[in-house]
């Protein structure tokens, strides 16, 4: 008796867990559905021409939604990275058209990208605001800094190799995606093969188990915020050059598609949950979309609408595979 | 009180049997109740009380089987339908809104209105009728946050008998109730059964069980050992019955303690919650903590640990002085906590069994720039041999494993690391007796191997037969120390109550 009723149980655990692989892949499967739909509707969509379009246009949210990958997995959440990128591009541009140097200009980039996420890091940790509010008043923060700091004017005419990071080539492939390939690596690198990322993701499902587990959880959560300032920085040097321009009003609304890849590419709001791979295929599944709607030459308004709705479908699947979990482990323990 | 064969069953459960896509967690079980009689149901987690008390409150339905309440045929739809019939449970978990009154919680979802407006003088005067009849101890007009755990819990057995229910399943009604409370809610019960109310009692505390029923049945992998009399029963034999197999004692502690002084704790103050304690631990001693709900040890602990700042004194930790404990730095220098509340400070849930255990001691699995898988399973697996972790794997979810598992994991991830001087705060509760005797037995060889142990508990039997010596703290001092046979149930009582006094 006692066998049978743990055979069973283990057989209806691979059921569930076989189920529980495709919910969780789901992500994949809509894009390729998605990219499959569109091929057939649009003969344009699979030219190597648009596709290396959409994945120049993809980038800039990829990279965004990385660095706020990194945030969400830590349970927390960021806002700013949106102004964040502004504020970081346009101190960058500045330094480029006044200084000339394209090295002290990526420095000034990433440096101050550093710098505001450690300022928004510190404050969530040491003084245990909440990440929504601090970042929310971060976004405000760091667009009227780019505002005073541009005077509200963009600052272009960037030199040749400044823009290559937005519209240059190496061989066939774009100085962008190249990047993107870059980051989204060492990003996975990080998250799954050291100890910083083992950290994020216990303090974002545990913190309390991971800080009495002698973990110093305020460092590791500070440090996904400087990581996403690195990201926006990163991000903010691509969109720049591929514009010809550090607009004050550069990534305005970015925060929201950031969010959306990463959750679309399955990273859980509530923290200790997600990848680099789900969030670059969440910022696919957008891009192809605006993409596709662009194609098919539909009004464009549509697109936030799609955008939306696909945000909604993909945190029901994810509470789908959340009951799923809890049902296995209810059938694990017996009761 | 014992049932008579000439009075009725109130409630006649035949062959009941739940299969959950084909698992048979609950098969063929028979179980009768008797007006005014207390039933207890044990066994090991996962025997299928639950679900036995599930399908009698109308929470799941059965598979295969037949009800019979009050004589006639009973099959709930739900648990409204179950209340119906007089049936109601009473949670582990409580289901209060915090922000209403005791009498609107009471009332909530059958309230009696005028014209759209809530009658609540009819909610009062009919909530204090109960409460008058019991004589219970519960403010009417208060609102539940203001209550302690124990009148939480009297509001649902009171929102029970207002339901007019004859039947109360109460499933571990115990587990976050003093020893104090526990008795009131024993004399609670026996009045209750006097008015002929018939209780279902599911818990894992069996000097409880003997206190307070009349009859007990055990199951055991979801099917029914037996039913037996109270009386007919001794602990040891239904432990026995419970696991199925011998298990001799329990506790089979011998004292490991040496004379070194690893560990001492001087002037430790945290204002409000404990104040000047003082004391020391031997190499291989077993320290016990006793003493009520909210006396300060937890606290008392995470001071130490660090987790708690502290306002004055000093722990010495191995010739080490530390004046403001930091957590890393005590897990480095061997001392670590066992946390109490396991699910929210102790597992981490959503991660792997290899990845729990190495939590702590990552740094030494790394291997160049990155984590050593290998490394990392190599570590892994020898301790979850050793402790006898029951997974399907070492990249089996924590949060899918059972308590007294998730336990040993927690367990795990410190004996992995260089552990000197274990706390352990409440160790065994909520864990069944089988893993409570492994985690005993583990116990006894870390302290043979020179490990010493800080143990909080509130089970008595545990800390009188686990420990070289008990500290009892009361109102956040320490109001006695005793050991060897000094230890005594009473004498610690005593000393737990001992409010306002000094040493």
């Amino acid at each position: 008796m006692v066998f049978t009723v743990r055979g069973d149980r283990i057989k209806r655990q691979d059921n569930l867990r076989i189920k529980a692989v495709i919910v969780r892949t789901g992500v994949f499967w809509s894009l390729a559905v998605l990219m499959i739909v569109l091929s057939l509707v649009s003969d344009q969509f699979l030219t190597a021409g648009n596709l290396l379009n959409v994945a120049r246009q993809v980038t800039v949210t990829a990279i965004l939604g990385i660095g706020v990958t990194f945030v969400i997995i830590g349970a927390g959440i960021d806002l700013s990275v949106g102004s964040l990128l502004a504020v970081t591009s346009a101190y960058a541009a500045g330094s480029m058209v006044t200084q000339g140097s394209l090295l002290l200009a990526l420095l000034i980039a990433i440096g101050s990208g550093v710098g505001f996420g450690l300022c928004q890091g510190v404050l969530i940790t040491k003084f245990n605001l909440a990440p929504f509010a601090v970042t929310l008043g971060g976004m405000s923060i760091f667009r009227g800094m780019t505002l005073l700091f541009t005077g509200g004017y963009p600052i272009s005419k960037l030199p040749e190799n400044f823009r290559w990071f937005g519209s240059g080539n190496i061989g066939f492939l774009p100085a962008p995606l190249l990047i993107l390939i870059i980051v989204a690596v060492v990003a996975y690198i990080i998250l799954s093969k050291t100890r910083v990322g083992r950290y994020i993701y216990a303090i974002g499902s545990n913190e309390n188990a991971t800080r009495l587990s002698g973990i110093d959880v305020n460092f590791y959560r500070t440090l996904t915020y400087v990581i996403a300032g690195v990201c926006c920085a990163i991000a903010g040097i691509i969109l720049t050059g591929r514009v010809n321009s550090a607009h004050p009003y550069a990534g305005q609304g970015y925060e929201l598609n950031a969010i959306a890849a990463a959750v679309i590419g399955g990273t859980s709001l509530n923290g200790g949950e997600g990848t680099i791979y789900g969030t670059i295929i969440g910022a696919l599944i957008i891009g192809i979309i605006e993409n596709g709607l662009n194609l098919l030459q539909i009004n464009p308004f549509y697109q936030d609408v799609a955008v939306g709705a696909v945000i909604i479908v993909a945190i029901l699947v994810d509470r789908t595979r959340i009951g799923m979990q809890e049902k296995l482990a209810k059938v694990a323990t017996d009761e | 009180m014992v049932t008579s064969d000439s009075t009725q069953a109130i409630l006649e459960v035949k062959k009941a049997t739940k299969i959950y896509s084909g698992v048979t967690v609950l098969s063929s079980v028979d179980f009768d109740l008797y007006p005014g009689e207390v039933h207890a149901l044990v066994g090991e987690n996962g025997a299928g009380k639950s679900t036995l008390s599930k399908i009698i409150s109308g929470v799941i339905e059965k598979s295969a089987g037949s009800m019979k309440c009050k004589g006639e045929d009973y099959h709930p739809l739900n648990t409204h339908d179950a209340i119906r019939h007089g049936i109601s449970i009473v949670h582990q978990e409580f289901n209060l809104i915090p922000v209403l009154t005791v009498a609107q919680n009471v009332f909530l979802g059958k309230e009696k209105a005028a014209g759209g407006v809530i009658d609540e003088k009819e909610s009062i005067r009919k909530t204090g009728d109960i409460i008058d009849k019991f004589k219970l101890n519960l403010p009417i007009k208060r609102k539940v946050c203001y209550l302690s755990v124990s009148q939480m819990q009297l509001v649902e057995i009171v929102k029970c008998l207002c339901d007019d229910s004859d039947i109360i399943i109460m499933d571990e009604p115990t587990a976050t109730l003093t020893k104090n409370e526990t008795q009131q809610l024993f004399r609670i019960i026996e009045d209750l059964r006097k008015e002929g109310i018939s209780i279902i009692y599911i818990s894992h505390k069996l000097d409880e069980i003997f206190t307070v029923s009349q009859r007990i049945t055990v199951l055991r992998d979801g099917e029914k050992v037996g039913t037996y009399r109270t009386g007919d029963l001794d602990e040891n034999r239904l432990v026995n019955l419970m696991v199925g197999r011998e298990i001799s004692s329990m506790y089979q502690h011998e004292n490991y303690a040496q004379d070194e002084v690893v560990l001492s704790v001087r002037g430790f103050t945290k204002y409000g919650v404990a104040e000047n304690i003082s004391f020391d631990l031997k190499r291989g001693e077993i320290l016990g903590f006793g003493g009520l709900v909210g006396a300060g040890r937890t606290e008392l602990m995470k001071m130490m640990f660090g987790e708690i700042p502290i306002d004055g004194g000093e722990v010495e930790l191995f010739g080490e002085t530390f004046t403001r404990p930091k957590i890393g730095r005590m897990v480095k220098a061997g001392l670590v906590y066992l946390p109490e509340d396991r699910k929210n400070e102790g597992i981490i849930a959503s991660m792997k069994v290899s990845e729990n255990i190495t939590l702590a001691i990552l740094r030494k699995m790394v291997r160049g720039l990155f984590v050593s898988p290998a490394l990392e399973k190599s570590t892994s697996s020898e301790i979850v041999q050793k402790l006898q972790i029951k997974t399907q794997g070492l990249s089996q979810k924590v949060g899918n494993l059972s308590g007294g598992n998730q336990q040993k994991v927690v367990l795990a991830r410190w004996l992995v690391s260089n552990v000197r001087v274990l706390i352990l705060d409440e160790p065994t509760r909520g864990i069944d007796v089988g893993a409570k005797h492994e985690i005993y037995k583990l116990m006894n060889q870390l302290c043979e191997s020179g490990i010493s142990i800080i143990m909080i508990s509130s089970e008595m039997p545990e800390l009188i037969g686990m420990c070289d010596r008990i500290l009892v703290m009361c109102e956040g001092r320490i109001t006695g120390e005793l050991a060897g046979d000094a230890i005594q149930e009473t004498t610690i009582m005593s000393y737990a109550a001992q409010r306002g006094h000094r040493m």
